[in-house]
């Protein structure tokens, strides 16, 4: 079993759309196969993680949200996964990408910034952020040199 | 989290190839001259500044080609090319595909005029006609851009006609009917020492964004473009030429050989788009003898290795070591909002397994775009560039310390990538504020030179985007 297979029936089994015999026969091959335990169980944990994330707005971004992306021909538990993959996706970086534009800009309505003091004030690199427009823009460095 | 969305879907059209750094002046391996590109011309310079003449861009086939991607062979004798083409005759050209290609081009050219109207009823007007007939067959657009030009040249009325309420599409015909050309690609071995043609191992409708030859055999991987933005067919050719086979579909454009010239270690997003949630795997894809077969062999430590999440444009490379390196956002959840880093980080892959490995780089240190980086040919070290300015940095893999080796300078942007003349000297390009000129530097012990100072101005002006300066 390769791991994307073990990966999509953990997923099946949290979704609760794994038979119970089924689930009985994955827990038997994993328990003759220790090295898979092991990874079910990081899968597992992952899993349980990112369902948090997704349920945190389970539902105004389902719809129309998704189809900013290219349609995927997805069956239900990848559809799942892709929504749960960009969840993380999103939370971990909307927050940061979303950081230059500051706790006091108006147009943040309804939008959580990450606090921008954790980049040190000397780096060279630019920062982003997101216009009005949804495009993503270049902020200017703060240290320029010669 | 709408705006998150939007995010990530402007960031992944942000990273097309035209606006992000690349691949434009490479070292030999041996490190004695490096071949540079330039207005899709090839060109070869020394260690000392020195620029050749232009590679001859005409063979004894027809019309001319345009390079647009190039590696070298381990041996530092020659190059393989990606290049496009271009001949004013459809009746040149088409003997050159495969039959089921031309087939296609020709199918297509018959029905251009309805699906001009198609494509006007659907999408509306636009700048380009062939811009607008690629709506219709994501994937295929080179066929597509060929099919219109041979039916304007065998129906031109017919075609106009199907564009009446069309005007801005008309207008871009018109204005475009002397350059029309018809395009094919091609992936060749240059050996400009030996005074032979280049020896082309490929030709087809399908664009290859990138290729990388293997370090010890006489073998190309490249990506080949689908139907799917960002989504890529991973294949290898043998420079005997042969069907090219099959490694793996769906996977980015991030790959890189193993030390052994054996195996191929490639990006795949889970998610769809450019990046995302991607998981790095590795695939045996040579035979014991070295050569290209008709499958693939496979080997022990073959598949999915890791995981990762990336921002932008996927990258990763493989060390002298077989540890692989790649750049990934950590994201560990749950987490407060205040405790999530803001950037990515580089890590390091065993080539034995085991868990990725942190570089240790202080916040702040690495780009946020980070996409955009070349290890040393001794795997101690990694230059970096960003797309959104021309700063440079080099920073040490096992200590993570980094040092600032050039910029940010007030709007430019690099377009190109750095590239190692060996372990201690790489080059990189910067823009000169005072005179808009766009400097190739040579760096090694904290100093960097021009080597590019006695070239015409054309050379490297395209190596960079600039814009005037905010006050």
């Amino acid at each position: 079993m390769t791991t994307k297979q073990l990966e999509a029936l953990l997923i099946d089994q949290a979704l609760g759309e794994l038979s119970e015999e089924t689930a009985a026969l994955l827990e038997a091959w994993l328990d003759k196969s220790p090295e898979h335990r092991d990874l079910a169980g990081e899968i597992r944990r992952a899993v349980g993680h990112t369902e948090l994330a997704v349920a945190s707005r389970p539902l105004e971004w389902e719809t129309e949200e998704i189809f900013a992306f290219p349609t995927p021909r997805v069956r239900s538990h990848e559809r799942w996964r892709i929504a749960a993959a960009v969840a993380i996706l999103g939370v971990a970086l909307g927050l940061g990408y979303l950081a230059g534009k500051g706790r006091n800009d108006p147009r943040m309505d309804g939008l959580t910034a990450a606090k921008s003091e954790k980049t040190p004030a000397s780096s060279p690199w630019a920062r982003y952020r997101v216009d009005d427009k949804g495009r993503l823009a270049m902020i200017l460095p703060n240290k320029q040199q010669p | 989290m709408k705006a998150t969305f939007q995010i990530l879907l402007t960031g992944a059209c942000v990273c097309l190839a035209a606006c992000e750094p690349r691949e434009r002046a490479e070292w030999s391996p041996d490190g004695t001259r490096a071949a540079v590109l330039a207005e899709q011309r090839l060109y070869f310079s020394d260690g000392e500044g020195g620029l050749s003449e232009a590679v001859a861009d005409e063979d004894d086939g027809p019309g001319r080609f345009l390079v647009d991607a190039f590696d070298w062979l381990p041996d530092s004798s020659g190059l393989v090319v990606h290049r496009v083409r271009l001949t004013p005759k459809w009746e040149d050209l088409a003997p050159l595909l495969a039959p089921a290609e031309s087939d296609r081009v020709e199918a297509l050219a018959a029905r251009v005029p309805e699906l001009l109207r198609a494509a006007v009823a659907i999408h509306g007007d636009s700048d380009r006609a062939d811009q607008l007939l690629g709506k219709m067959a994501p994937g295929e657009s080179l066929a597509m851009g060929n099919a219109l030009r041979l039916a304007l040249a065998r129906d031109a009325g017919a075609v106009r006609a199907a564009l009446s309420n069309a005007p801005g599409v008309l207008a871009s015909i018109n204005g475009d009917r002397e350059s029309l050309g018809f395009l094919l690609h091609e992936i060749a071995v240059l050996r400009p020492d030996q005074g032979r043609p280049s020896e082309v191992i490929w030709r087809g409708l399908r664009g290859v964004p990138s290729l990388r030859v293997s370090p010890k055999h006489e073998v190309v991987a490249a990506a080949f473009e689908t139907e799917v933005e960002n989504q890529y067919d991973l294949q290898v050719l043998s420079f005997k030429g042969g069907a090219p086979l099959s490694v793996a579909s769906k996977t980015s454009r991030a790959y890189d050989w193993t030390p052994d010239g054996g195996s191929l270690v490639y990006l795949s997003s889970i998610t769809e788009g450019n990046g995302g949630l991607v998981e790095i795997e590795r695939r045996r894809v040579l035979n014991e003898s070295g050569k290209v077969g008709e499958a693939l062999p496979g080997a022990e430590g073959d598949g999915e290795l890791a995981y990762a999440i990336v921002a932008f444009a996927p990258r990763l490379a493989v060390l002298p070591d077989g540890a692989i390196l790649f750049a990934s956002h950590p994201a560990p959840l749950p987490a407060a909002a205040e405790d999530l880093g803001e950037n990515p980080r580089l890590y390091r892959l065993p080539a034995d397994g085991g868990a990725p490995v942190a570089v240790p780089t202080e916040e702040g240190a690495l780009p946020m775009d980070l996409g955009y980086f070349v290890p040393s040919p001794d795997g101690r070290r990694v230059a970096v560039v960003e797309s959104g300015t021309d700063a440079v940095a080099v920073v040490d893999l096992e200590s993570g310390k980094s040092e600032l080796v050039s910029g940010p300078h007030p709007g430019w942007k690099s377009r190109v990538l750095p590239s190692w003349r060996n372990a201690e000297e790489f080059t990189y390009a910067t823009g000169d504020e005072e005179t808009g000129r766009v400097r190739w530097m040579l760096w090694k012990d904290g100093e960097s030179r021009d080597l590019a100072k006695q070239w015409p101005e054309k050379i490297t002006q395209g190596w960079m985007e600039s814009r005037k300066a905010n006050p």
